[in-house]
Parts: structure tokens; sequence; C-alpha cells
């Protein structure tokens, strides 16, 4: 198909050479015709054109007389239209231009096109003008000549300039030029003439003389035969024709002539049709033999009578053009084949727009039948659409202007309602110089259409996938990466467009050593095999290494091969695939003997230690065989595996089954394998033979039950910040059970708290230390849950376990206990003794006190009642008038009272005075207090800050004693603060009694000190009696009300004063 | 004329009320024990006794008991050197009249003997 369309491509090519040369000759004609029959717009823009072109421009007849001239010519020559109409072209040549002029127009006028032609020309000032012209025919509709079409510049300016020194060398050339242009002009006359005489007797006889004067000059062969066929005349060219001497011939039968002579009678039958033939093609043979392809034009000749003399006509050599038009005709035929065979639509169209021929392929595309077309006029071609019309106009517009329009795309409706597409080349047909028609090739493009619409949403669609893949995706022509997508930048590094830099070598992405592997796959690629996926190595800007696999297709992007690869970034896969194959060896490798099964329980892989440890030499033996065989207690094994599908895992003992029927304990661990989402995939195991662990085991824990420490191994409860909360017992030995009474069942998994029946279990802190840090701990103490001495070793295991070994000291502690006991009942008895003893020194002291105040205040008061007495008695004798003797005698008074009231004083001390009973209100009489004490207090800078009770404390008190009571209190707070501070007092109602409160912020009171406090003389202060405190509490225990204290060293004290209310 | 017995063991006591006493116009005996404040109480039926609590032998308050025995109408004011209210009041309810301490105020043991002389007349 290819070579078809190149052939044809180039016969067209060559076509339109040919037709290229003698278009430009035709230019004016054709154009002219057309637009007259087709185009009047497009005249009217030509016209314009031509009227205001500078150039002279002018069509003339053959006869040389002017038929249209423009307005450049008139302004330049000066003529009007009417005067141009008058004259002949010729003759306003310069006479020494005219043969010249006249030789070109000869050959203008048998289609050679003139160019260049510089001649004078006269104006109608009389004056000439140097004219440049070129000039090409017009031809009529039918193909031949009829007028000329010239274009003429005035160049007589630059004429002038090079005539002095062209004019002799033109005059030299003229001489040649007139002399053969002349021999050129009268033998196309004559043929003219000759022409004429064809048709007419009359002009041949008119001509003869002519005719005999070209004779001899004349090519083609004239010749003349008389009734019987027999050469009579004939012209010499028959020698230069055809090699015989003219004078031999004649007399000889023409036939002799004939390659054929049997041809002469269907000549002669052709030729009595009408008695004139022309253009009759015979083939005769030369001199040497050589046929000769000759055109005859002849005639019967007629005498006066009409009678047949003879025939007379001139041949013509035409082998050239004979041949000429066989290799045409092959090459038309050839043609006219590819054309019917081409899958394209090919139509043509003569100059009128009527359709002449269409191919096959034409009629399949248009819908319609051939006799529906030829003939018809293009433009009622069936079902054109009228929207497409413009583009037709438009298609021969650009025709005209000698151009190639560019195919249109045309959509029509076909007879059968569908509708198709069709891209339409159009060019003019050229017959020799002739422009015969336009051809029209018309491809069905509507698949294509459709295919390219397809196309651009599966390129779309495909964009839109690549940009969104996770993978990286490329296509790459010859070489050249023409697409890429987003992740092709963001791994590699580069910027989109730098990939589709011309210069860029997508080599460099690719690791050295796996370059030759690309290269050679994508040369693979080119010649269309199919290249399975492979691994190679890509190199990122920065350096870095990416494991890729890449996987390629061979597709037409913009009509040519390219590779689409798609790469998947398999570092991570490769990692993890390396990872998994460690973890496998690790798996294959380890000392524990795992096992997978799927999720029915059967085996999907084990390990060499599964293997060895069950006894079996090949896996084979064990594969697709339910897990559970491989345990002695299947039931057991049934129950882990339910247990799995439940709770992921399981860990623990059971005993196993080996091949050969022997059973060893196993530590089992098992547990599910979950995908990603927690699915599950498999179940897996691990296992480890156990029994000499056990056996260890077991005499550890022979040891650990027959030992007499008590033995509990704890695990710490932790709450959801971590912080431990309790812990559960995990075992416990016998001597525990023992030491405590607690039954192993009953503790095991319980809670310490619940156990022990406790808030907070026993000890948590020191366990859960050692439990977190490893680090053995040992406490002596009471256990009070269970009411016994212990020491409590703890040690950790493992993290978040703890043991404790109980050593039962309690009898040893009791022991212990007791001594410390009768130690204590001994210092108890024997601070009762002291403190009974002090209180016997203190009653006695008092007692002696109070002897000794009653003794002083009697021996004391005698005597002074008796110098009081005399005092007095002389204070009411006459002599008491004498101030000299009355005041001393006032003074004796006043100090014997002073004196008296000290003995009073003291005699208070020694004795307690019983309260005198009143209803009193506390709070006013603490007002009463504060008042009396309030500038000391301010001197001392002591707050007083009062939180008195809002209903009034009235209570059956002595107030006097009271405020004896609150002055100490105050008193001693104030001392208590010797730098300032504050002095709380408050009074509250409570539980029957009022309480007042009397707090400080001094500097306390030592511990040491507060039983003592209320003794009387004891004292901190320098000059106190010691006797304060004691007055005070003697007072508050006289109201049956009590007196408290409490002091922190440093922070302050508070006394408590309770009062009975009502 | 009223007569007051002074009743004290101590003889300054005894010589400065004797002196006050009779100044102040009353007929006025001493006695420096319980005993001879009998006697005189008998002998000579004073009409108030000063009688001094505090005494060797007998007491004052023994010495108070056998006067009311003795008779009822003999005002007694005791007189004390401590301000022992108890005693005071045991006095009272022994029959005493009032009782007044020691160092004496002389115008106070005047007022008392006044008015207990006015009642004992009335």
């Amino acid at each position: 198909m290819k070579d078809k369309d190149r052939t044809k491509e180039q016969l067209l090519e060559e076509l339109g050479k040919l037709r290229q040369k003698l278009r430009k000759l035709e230019d004016a004609e054709a154009k002219h015709k057309q637009k007259e029959q087709l185009y009047k717009e497009s005249e009217e823009k030509y016209k314009l054109l031509v009227e205001t072109s500078n150039d002279m421009i002018f069509t003339v007849d053959l006869g040389g007389n002017f038929l249209f001239v423009n307005q450049a010519l008139k302004k330049i020559l000066g003529y009007s239209r009417e005067d141009i109409k008058k004259i002949n072209g010729f003759a306003l040549v310069h006479p020494e231009d005219l043969s010249r002029v006249r030789k070109q127009f000869a050959g203008l006028v048998e289609g050679k096109k003139v160019n260049n032609m510089e001649y004078r020309y006269k104006t109608k000032k009389g004056n000439y003008i140097h004219i440049l012209n070129n000039a090409s025919p017009i031809f009529s509709p039918e193909g031949n000549i009829v007028a000329a079409f010239g274009i003429a510049r005035d160049i007589t300016q630059r004429k002038k300039i090079e005539e002095k020194l062209q004019r002799a060398h033109d005059e030299l050339e003229l001489g040649v030029r007139k002399r053969t242009s002349e021999l050129v002009l009268i033998n196309k006359k004559l043929k003219k003439e000759i022409e004429k005489r064809k048709r007419t007797e009359q002009a041949l006889r008119e001509s003869e003389e002519k005719y005999r004067s070209i004779f001899e000059s004349f090519q083609d062969v004239y010749y003349k035969t008389d009734r019987e066929g027999r050469v009579t005349i004939i012209s010499p060219s028959v020698y230069s024709q055809a090699g015989y001497d003219p004078k031999e011939m004649i007399g000889k039968p023409v036939t002799d002539f004939y390659l054929n002579p049997a041809d002469r009678e269907a000549f002669l039958q052709e030729l009595k049709k009408s008695g004139v033939i022309n253009d009759y093609e015979l083939k005769l043979k030369a001199n040497n033999g050589r046929v000769i392809e000759a055109s005859a034009n002849s005639r019967i000749i007629f005498n006066k009578d009409g009678e047949p003399m003879g025939v007379e006509g001139v041949l013509r050599d035409i082998t050239g053009r004979k041949q000429a038009e066989e290799a045409l005709r092959e090459s038309e035929e050839k043609y006219r084949e590819i054309v019917e065979l081409a899958p394209d639509g090919i139509l043509t169209i003569d100059l009128k727009g009527v359709i002449t021929s269409c191919n096959t392929a034409f009629l399949n595309l248009a819908g319609v039948s051939k006799a529906n077309i030829i003939g018809k006029h293009f433009t009622k071609l069936p079902r054109v659409r009228p929207r497409d019309i413009h583009k037709y106009i438009k298609m021969f517009n650009t025709l005209l202007k000698e151009k190639t329009p560019k195919p249109i795309e045309i959509e029509w409706h076909r007879k059968d309602g569908t509708t198709r597409s069709g891209e339409f080349h159009v060019s003019l047909m050229k017959k020799g110089p002739k422009t015969t028609g336009i051809q029209v090739i018309a491809r069905d493009i509507t698949e294509r259409k459709r295919t390219r619409q397809v196309l651009e949403e599966s390129e779309e669609k495909f964009r839109n996938l690549a940009e969104q893949s996770p993978n990286m995706i490329f296509i790459n022509k010859k070489g050249r990466v023409v697409y890429a997508n987003k992740k092709c930048a963001e791994i590699m590094g580069y910027k989109r467009e730098e990939f589709y830099l011309p210069d860029f070598d997508f080599l460099t992405l690719i690791a050295p050593e796996s370059r030759e592997l690309i290269r050679a796959s994508f040369k693979q690629h080119m010649k269309g095999q199919d290249i399975p996926s492979y691994e190679y190595t890509l190199i990122t800007r920065d350096g870095q290494r990416i494991e890729a696999i890449i996987t390629t297709r061979l597709i037409n992007y913009d009509g040519e091969r390219a590779i689409l690869g798609i790469i998947t970034d398999i570092t991570e896969r490769k990692r993890t695939e390396q990872e998994l194959s460690i973890k496998d060896w690790a798996i294959k490798s380890s000392i524990s003997a795992i096992a997978l099964a799927d999720l029915e329980g059967n085996f999907i892989y084990v390990n060499d230690s599964f293997l060895q440890l069950w006894g079996y030499e090949n896996e084979n033996e064990v594969i697709g065989k339910p897990a559970i065989k491989f345990w002695r207690s299947e039931e057991e094994a049934l129950k882990i595996t339910k247990a799995l599908h439940d709770r992921w895992n399981w860990i623990g003992e059971l005993e196993a089954i080996k091949k050969d029927g022997s059973t060893f304990d196993a530590q089992l661990s098992a547990s599910m394998v979950t995908d990603a989402n927690g699915n599950p995939i498999c179940m897996m195991a691990s296992s480890l033979d156990i029994t000499e662990h056990k056996i260890a085991e077991e005499k550890y824990s022979s040891l650990y039950s027959a030992m007499n420490e008590g033995v509990c191994l704890h695990e710490i409860i932790y709450d959801n910040k971590g912080k431990a909360v309790d812990y559960r017992f995990i075992d416990i030995n016998p001597a525990y059970e023992l030491i405590t009474g607690l039954k192993k069942e009953k503790v095991i998994g319980s809670k310490a708290s619940q156990i022990y029946r406790t808030a907070n279990p026993p000890f948590l802190n020191i366990f859960a230390k050692a439990a977190e840090t490893g680090e053995p701990a040992s406490i002596e103490s009471y256990f009070p849950p269970l009411k016994k001495y212990f020491i409590i070793s703890t040690f950790s295991p493992e993290k978040g376990k703890f043991a404790t070994v109980h050593t039962d000291i309690t009898e040893r502690y009791e022991t212990e206990r007791e001594l410390i006991d009768a130690k204590e009942q001994a210092e108890t008895a024997l601070r009762k003794l002291k403190r009974v003893q002090s209180q016997l020194i203190q009653s006695a002291r008092l007692a002696a006190l109070g002897k000794l105040s009653a003794g002083i205040a009697h021996e004391i008061n005698n005597p002074l009642s008796i110098i009081s007495g005399h005092a007095q008695i002389l204070l009411m004798d006459k002599i008491a008038d004498s101030p000299e003797i009355k005041e001393p005698l006032e003074t004796i008074k006043k100090q014997v009272d002073r004196a008296s009231s000290i003995t009073d004083q003291l005699l208070q001390f020694s004795k307690r005075i019983k309260p005198r009973l009143k209803k009193s209100n506390v709070n006013e009489t603490l007002k009463d207090t504060l008042v009396l004490l309030r500038q000391q207090l301010s001197q001392d800078k002591i707050k007083i800050v009062k939180k008195l009770s809002s209903k009034p404390a009235f209570i059956r008190a002595d107030a006097s004693q009271l405020q004896q009571v609150f002055m100490n209190l105050i008193s001693n707070a104030s001392h208590a603060m010797p730098n300032g501070g504050t002095l709380t007092i408050d009074t509250t109602f409570k539980d029957g009694n009022l309480e007042t409160k009397f707090t400080d912020t001094g500097c306390g009171i030592p511990e040491r000190n507060l039983s003592k406090i209320f003794e009387p003389f004891f004292t901190t202060k320098k000059d106190g009696t010691g006797l304060g405190l004691s007055i005070a509490y003697g007072i508050i225990k006289a109201h049956k009300g009590d007196i408290k204290v409490k002091s922190e060293e440093g922070k302050g004290t508070t006394f408590i004063i309770i009062l009975p209310y009502e | 004329m009223a007569r007051i017995l002074v009743v004290d063991d101590e003889q300054d006591v005894c010589d400065m009320l004797e002196k006050f006493l009779r100044i102040k116009g009353y007929e006025v005996s001493t006695a420096l024990s319980g005993e001879v404040a009998l006697t005189l109480v008998k002998e000579e039926k004073p009409h108030i006794v000063l009688l001094d609590i505090r005494m060797p032998e007998m007491d004052g308050l023994e010495c108070l008991e056998r006067i009311k025995e003795i008779d009822k109408e003999i005002g007694v004011i005791m007189i004390t050197a401590l301000k022992q209210e108890e005693v005071g009041k045991k006095a009272m309810e022994l029959g005493a009249y009032d009782y007044i301490t020691k160092p004496l105020s002389l115008q106070y043991l005047q007022d008392c003997l006044m008015v207990k002389l006015l009642q004992m007349t009335t």
C-alpha cells in the first residue's frame, strides 16, 4: 500500500512540476476564466489589484489588439481607454523592436511564456519609453490559446543608462534575432494558412505562393497521392524526417511507406467519411526501417467535377510525442489503477466544477452511486452540509492563488443516515501547461477522528492515572523522555521540565551497572519485542540509589513508537525482603521449635528445631498434618487452638508426643498471626523442651515446698498511669500456707488487698520498687493482716514481679516484745511513781506553802492589826488634829493595809479559791480583758484577731477569775511572740460547751514541756513564778471546765478553754 | 452602858481594842484565852463578845459555841487574821453575828457594834 502511495505521490509530484512550469504562463487567463465562471468576488479583488498595480497590465488578442489595459498602462503611455481599443499593440512598438516583439509574441501564441522582454514603446506624446515585459498565453476553457496577458514595467530611466553600453551588443543580436523571428513568424503564419486551406480551397490557393516558399523549409512532410495511391508530390522534408530521397519516392505506391500496408485501407475508409481527416495517426516506416508514428491531416482531392483525384496531406512525425503519450497513457493507466484501488476517495472536477471522475473509494465514502456523481456539479454533491460551503470557497480561493490549499475537514451525511468525516486534499490538475481541472483526494477520517477522540480521552485518562500513580511513569521516545509523571520528579529529584530538555540523557538516571540492561531492553523493544519486567537500579539527582522494578510497553506516541515505562520503587520492598529473609533465617535456625499452622490447625511450616525435637526427619512428614496430633492430649491442644481464635495468644506447658510415641514436656507459646488489619492469618507456636528444666524446677519446687520459709510470688498491678496499685498472687508455697493459714487455691490470682482485706496492699511501695528496680529488699515488720512478725525478703525474678520470702519471727518477736513490754511497764510504773512523787512533793509544797502563807498572814496580820489599830485610835484623838501627827498616822495605816494585801495574795495562791458563779458573757469578759491589755499588746506588736460567737456567750462563771485566766493566757502568748505576731481568739459553742481558743504564732512549746506547763512553779521565764498556768488550770477546773494545749515548736500554740454551757 | 468582852490571845491586841472601845464609851473586859472568856461571859454577862478565831487551846469557834450555850443572846463578832470565808461562814452558822478580818478597820468595828447593840435593845 505504501509503495503504491509513494508511486502515486511521485507521479503527482511529477505532474505537479510539469504543471508548475506552465501554470505561470497560464496564470492570467486561468484566473480570469475561473473568476468569471466561479467567483465574481475574487475577480473584484483581482481587478483591484490589477488596477492599483504600478506595472502596466494588459491583455491582447492573438492579433495584438488590446483587450484590456490597466490604469498604470494608460497613465504611463498616456492613452485613453478609447485610444487603446483602436490601437494594435504592435503599432506602438519601436520599429527596431517590432520584429523581436512579434517573434516573442508568436512564441507566446504557441504557448511559450515571455520573460523579461525589453522593447521600446511609443507614448501618446510620440516619444519612446523602455519597457520590460513579461507575458503569458491565456487559454480558453477548451485549452486553446485565445489571448495573451502581459505585465510591463517602464524601465526607461534604467534603460537610458544601460542603453549606451548595450547598444552595440543589442544591435548585433538584433540582426540575428530579427531573421530568426521573421522565419518563425512566417512559418507560423503559413501554418495557419495551411490550416485555413484545409478548410477552404480558396484559402489554400491564395496562400499557394507562400506555401511554396515555405515548402522547402517545412518540417512536416507534405504529400500528394494520385487515385491509385501513388506518391505524386512529397516535400523535401521527408528526407530529414524519414531519410527518403523525395525524388525516389515519386510514383511509388504510398503503401510502400506504411509499416503495415493494410492500414491504408482503414485510413481511406476514415477519409472517405468526410473527405477530410485530421490528426489521423499512422504507423509509417523510415528509410532505415525505423517506425515513425505520424499524424496525418489529409483530404481527398476532388477535381472540378467532384471526382476524387487523390489525397493530399501533411504528415507530422509524432513518434516522440506518441512515445510520450504512450508512456503517459501507461502511467495514467497505472495511476488510474492506483486511483481505483486507493483507499482514499479520489475525485476530479473540471474547471466548471463538474465532477468528471471518481474512484470506488470515493463512492463508498460519499455513500452514493457513480451515476449520482459523474457529470454533476460538485456543489450538488449529495448532502454537503451548508456550513461546510465556506470551506470549499476558501479552498478554491487558495487554489486560484496558485497555492496548495490546506486539507479541509468536512462532515457529511450519507444516504444511509450515517455521518462521515473526510479530509479533503485539493490540487489543480494540469495537462501539459493547461489547468484541466481540480483533483480532490478525500480521506475518510471518521474512524481516525473517533480514534483520535478516544485516544485523547484515553491519553487524558492515562495522564490522570499516571499523575496519581504511586509509581514512576514515563514515556521515552527515541531515547528522549517525552513524559514523566509527578512521581518521577519527586523520587528522582529533577524538575519535570528537565526531563524533557533535548539534551537530557535519561541514562544518567540509571546506575552504571544497569545502563547496558536498559539500553539492550529498549533496543529490543523498539524492534517490537516484548520485554518482561526486570529489576534495576536508579540513581537520584542527589546520588541516592533506588532499587526499582520496571515494566515497559511499546506504545504509539504522536504517531511514533515510544516506550511507556512504569517503575516501582522497591527499595523498601527489597529491604523488607531482606529483613524477612533474615527473619526467615532466624526462625529456621531458632533453637525453639517453631511451627505455623493455618487457621484450620494444619501445619504449614515447621523449622528444623521442630523436626529435631519431635524426632522427624523430613518436614513433609509434618506439613499439612493437624497440629493437635503432635500433643499427647489432643483435647487440650484443641482447647489451645480455640483459645488462640479468641485470645490471640496462649502460653503454657503441654505434653508433646514425638514421632516414636515418646512424650516430653514442652513450654509452648502460641499466638495468632494477624495481618495489618488484625485479621487472623495463621497460628504460630514456639515450643521448647523443658523436660530437664522441669526436673530442675521440680527440684527447686520440692525445695520450695519443703522450706520453712513462706514464699510467695506476686505480680504488681499497675493502674493506667503506670502506678503500682496492688499486687496479685501468682504462687505460694506450702510453708506460706502453713504460716498464714491461707489456701493456695484461694489466693492464686487474687489481689493482695482482697486477700489481706486491707485498703492498701501491705508494703506495696517496697515491693513495687523491688519489682521495678530488681533490687532486693528486706524488711522486718509486723504484718498486720496476719498479726504476725516477719522478716520479709523480697526480690524480683522479672520486671513487674516479685517474690517474698517470709520468715516468721512472731515467736521471737513476742519474746522480745514481752521483754520490751515489761521494761515499758516498769518504766511506766516508774514514771507514775515519779509523777506521784512529784505530785506528792508538789502537794506537800503546796500544803507547806498554804500553811506558810496562812501562818505568815496570821502572824503578820496580828502585829499589823495592832499597828493599824493604834494608828486609828490615835487618829481619833485630839492630837490627830495636828497635821504633823495625823499624816504620819495615816501613812502608818496605809502601809499596814498594803502589807496586809500582800499577805492576802499569798494566801490566795496557797488556797484554791472557790469561784463565785454568776451568769456572765465570756465574750464581754474577753473584750474587757483586751481593753485592759490593749496598750501592752500594741507595744509588743501583737495583732489580735477576734472571732467571737455571734450569740452571747453566757455561762455561769466567776468573771473576775476568768479574766485572770485570760490575762494569763494572753500574757503568755505575748511572751511567746517576742517579735510580734498574731493572736487569734475565738469562741464557739460545741457539744454543750463553750470553747475559747487562744492561738498564737509564737515559738511554741517543746513537746517535752507540754505535760509540765500546768504544774505549779514550772516556768521557762526568768522572772516567772510558775504559778500563772497553774492558777488558770485551778480556776478552769473550779468552773468544772477543762483546759487543753496544742503546740508545734516554731509554729505556735493553741490553748483551748472548755467551759460548760448552761 | 454596853459591856464588851474582847478575847484575843495577844495582850497588845486586847489592849489596843480596850483602849479604842473605852474611847468610844464602852465598858470593856479582856480575856487572853477562851476559858477565861467563858468565865467572864458567865460573870460579867457582856452584851457583845469580840472573839479572835485563831487562838491556842480553845479556838474561837469552840469558844463561840460555848458562849452560845451559856447565853444565846450575847452578840459574838468574830475576828480573824486571815480572809477565810469558810471559817467566817461557819462562825456565822454557829451563831456569830459577823466576822471582821485583821488588820481591823476600827471604823467598821464601831459601826458593826452599834448596829448589833441597837438590835439587842429593840
